[in-house]
């Protein structure tokens, strides 16, 4: 506690715990802060994946646009808050500019949400789901079997995750279920070891040999009274491994290893914005670079905000 | 135990470790549904040409007689042969090793010198701003994409103020000038061939690399020393030396950071797959030639051997770096030899 500093210069005891009170008040709030702020951040981006097309000015997959009955095209490369005219009512502004095929990068990015998101959701999903039932089995067993799935687990832990969802993706190739199963290859340990932490200590407990002496079988035990307590661990892996996920998504697809064009993808859009950025046309990579920034922020802030709240003492991992 | 029973005991574990991760590469490698040789020859290819292919690779046998031939093929240092060139795998990816350890030491060490020096002046001066400040950075810098940020510096201070240069590892005159390769690391080549001013071309073709992915890295480390001293700070012994009028930054420095090296030290042998993993974009994204860009080479030219080949070679190197780390930790906390 840091009473010592909120206290300097007030030298009453009562004033010191009320600055105490407040110090800690402030702490929560902090906290609540960054979890409101990650929240914040993660609805506007959910919205944007939820309502991607009706929002949007442009097709982000056409070059051209109709206007009065007519199609016509978009010039590419334009910088951002270009304008163009089409005749003399209509102006059409591309906020963001437009890439090198004459898409708008405004309705790009926000339509490249959705893939991301449910990318990570499903693998975030899968990831969890593996590496939870794993753990509790593992934990709970014991034995040869906890040995065995623990050498695996750690070293697939210590392997560095991008090069093994490369190795998957490039073997599985693109589409959305594949490329999560790629993603969530990599958090399957980090769900695994909470979980069979957990419920080492848990197993310990008298309640367990409680239900054990009323002559309640293992799967009850264990799925009913074990489970629920154990999964208290997971809730701070779940943003960070969702901000990965994200992450990991964009890398796979930066490489060449997402999806086919032309649907929108920020990791993707990044990897064709590359050649541009070196020509000075830095705006079609570095948008959609900007929205993978700001997800993987969200869902770091509600992370943090959770983790705080669950675990004071939890360091950040990659 | 000694010190080097402790060391004999975790190289001959280090046998059984890189069984399994062998084993792992290979069963997300050959046993997950999916064609590889669909997958990378492409779908327009006739079936006897991909069925071509796959008795090239052993792929038309059954699963555990290709385990075998896997691991039988990596005990020999055979990893098959490139795609195109027909150069052996192994001997393809040897000549890229020096690069990829250039640019992680190089990184490892800009990481740790900016994490350390941000989360030293974190708990210098403890004010109110300075703790946001390395929040802030540490979670701004694990948000960046290591691809994303290698771009903004090479649009930045490459093109942009014409800095650095923004690819590569030499430039093409140097590239000639230092052609019998001795070793493959560029500062020792380039006083074994007596041309040691080829350095300084290498360190200026190596800061934005290595910029980018020390960044990416630090991090973590900002965070572990800024909470590690916190911790040592509120100790009673350092309000006593502050009594006797030691000044924070002595205090820090002398005592501080002692007790913040075991898990600064933790945290690197932890971050080593990060590095790993961060290399092969910023390998991709810099052009440098690395086993990441043999990663990357693979995917784009759609060459299994060499992709297999680079995880390969990545499950060994972990197994390896996992050791070093276990055995200088051993060597600074004595307490680690049970």
């Amino acid at each position: 506690m840091s009473t010592r500093t909120s206290t300097r210069g007030s030298g009453t005891e009562i004033a010191g715990s009320t600055a105490a009170l407040l110090a800690s008040r402030l702490r929560s709030l902090g906290e609540q802060r960054s979890l409101s702020a990650g929240l914040l951040i993660l609805a506007v981006v959910v919205f944007l994946a939820l309502a991607g097309e009706y929002l949007t000015p442009f097709d982000p997959t056409l070059s051209v646009v109709a206007v009065g009955g007519k199609i016509h095209n978009i010039p590419p490369l334009l910088p951002p808050g270009s304008t163009v005219r089409i005749d003399e009512r209509t102006e059409l502004l591309f906020v963001l500019g437009t890439d090198h095929l004459g898409r708008d990068v405004l309705s790009r990015i926000v339509t490249g949400a959705r893939f991301v998101l449910t990318v990570a959701l499903v693998a975030t999903a899968i990831s969890a789901a593996i590496g939870v039932t794993l753990g509790l089995l593992s934990g709970y067993v014991g034995g040869a079997l906890d040995r065995v799935v623990s050498l695996v687990m750690d070293s697939m832990y210590a392997f560095p995750g991008l090069v093994l969802a490369i190795a998957v993706a490039a073997l599985l190739g693109t589409g959305i279920l594949n490329m999560a199963t790629a993603i969530a290859v990599v958090y399957i340990p980090s769900y695994y070891r909470m979980v069979r932490g957990a419920v080492l200590s848990l197993k310990s407990l008298p309640f367990v040999e409680a239900l054990r002496v009323m002559g309640m079988d293992t799967p009850s035990i264990l799925f009913r009274h074990i489970a629920p307590n154990a999964l208290y661990s997971i809730i701070a892996v779940l943003p960070m491994n969702f901000a990965d996920a994200v992450i990991t998504e964009a890398a796979l697809s930066f490489l060449g290893l997402g999806i086919s064009p032309p649907t929108p993808d920020w990791g993707y859009d990044l990897n064709t914005g590359r050649r541009y950025f070196l020509s000075g046309h830095w705006w079609i990579g570095a948008f959609p670079g900007m929205m993978i920034v700001l997800t993987v922020l969200g869902f770091l802030l509600v992370g943090e905000g959770l983790g705080e709240r669950f675990n004071p003492r939890r360091l950040m991992r990659r | 135990m000694g010190l080097r029973d402790y060391v004999v005991k975790r190289i001959l574990l280090m046998i059984p470790i890189v069984f399994v991760l062998l084993t792992i590469v290979f069963v997300l490698l050959r046993a997950l549904p999916g064609d590889p040789v669909t997958m990378l020859e492409g779908k327009d290819i006739p079936e006897e040409v991909l069925a071509r292919r796959r008795a090239e690779l052993g792929l038309d046998q059954p699963l555990h007689v290709q385990y075998l031939n896997y691991l039988a093929s990596v005990l020999r240092g055979d990893l098959g042969y490139t795609a195109l060139e027909r150069i052996p795998v192994a001997e393809y990816i040897a000549m890229r090793l020096p690069a990829t350890v250039e640019l992680a030491l190089a990184a490892s060490l800009l990481s740790i010198m900016i994490g350390v020096a941000l989360g030293m002046l974190a708990s210098f001066y403890r004010t109110k701003t300075t703790l946001p400040v390395v929040k802030i950075y540490s979670s701004v810098t694990f948000a960046i994409p290591v691809f994303y940020l290698g771009l903004l510096l090479q649009a930045t201070l490459g093109v942009g103020a014409g800095l650095f240069p923004t690819g590569g590892r030499l430039s093409a005159l140097n590239e000639v000038a230092l052609s019998p390769r001795p070793t493959g690391f560029v500062v020792v080549d380039a006083f074994i061939v007596g041309k040691p001013w080829i350095v300084v071309d290498f360190l200026h073709h190596l800061a934005l690399p290595s910029l980018t992915l020390g960044i990416y890295l630090s991090s973590v480390f900002a965070r572990v020393t800024y909470l590690t001293l916190a911790e040592v700070t509120s100790q009673d012994y350092f309000t006593a030396g502050r009594s006797r009028g030691l000044t924070m930054m002595m205090l820090v420095l002398r005592y501080g950071m002692r007790n913040a090296m075991i898990p600064l030290i933790t945290m690197a042998g932890l971050q080593v797959a990060a590095l790993l993993g961060g290399a092969v974009l910023t390998e991709t994204v810099f052009n440098w030639p690395g086993i990441g860009y043999v990663v990357y080479e693979g995917i784009l030219k759609r060459d299994y051997a060499l992709v297999q080949g680079a995880v390969t070679i990545y499950a060994i190197i972990v197994a390896v770096v996992n050791l070093v780390v276990d055995i200088v930790y051993a060597y600074i906390d004595p307490r680690i030899r049970y």
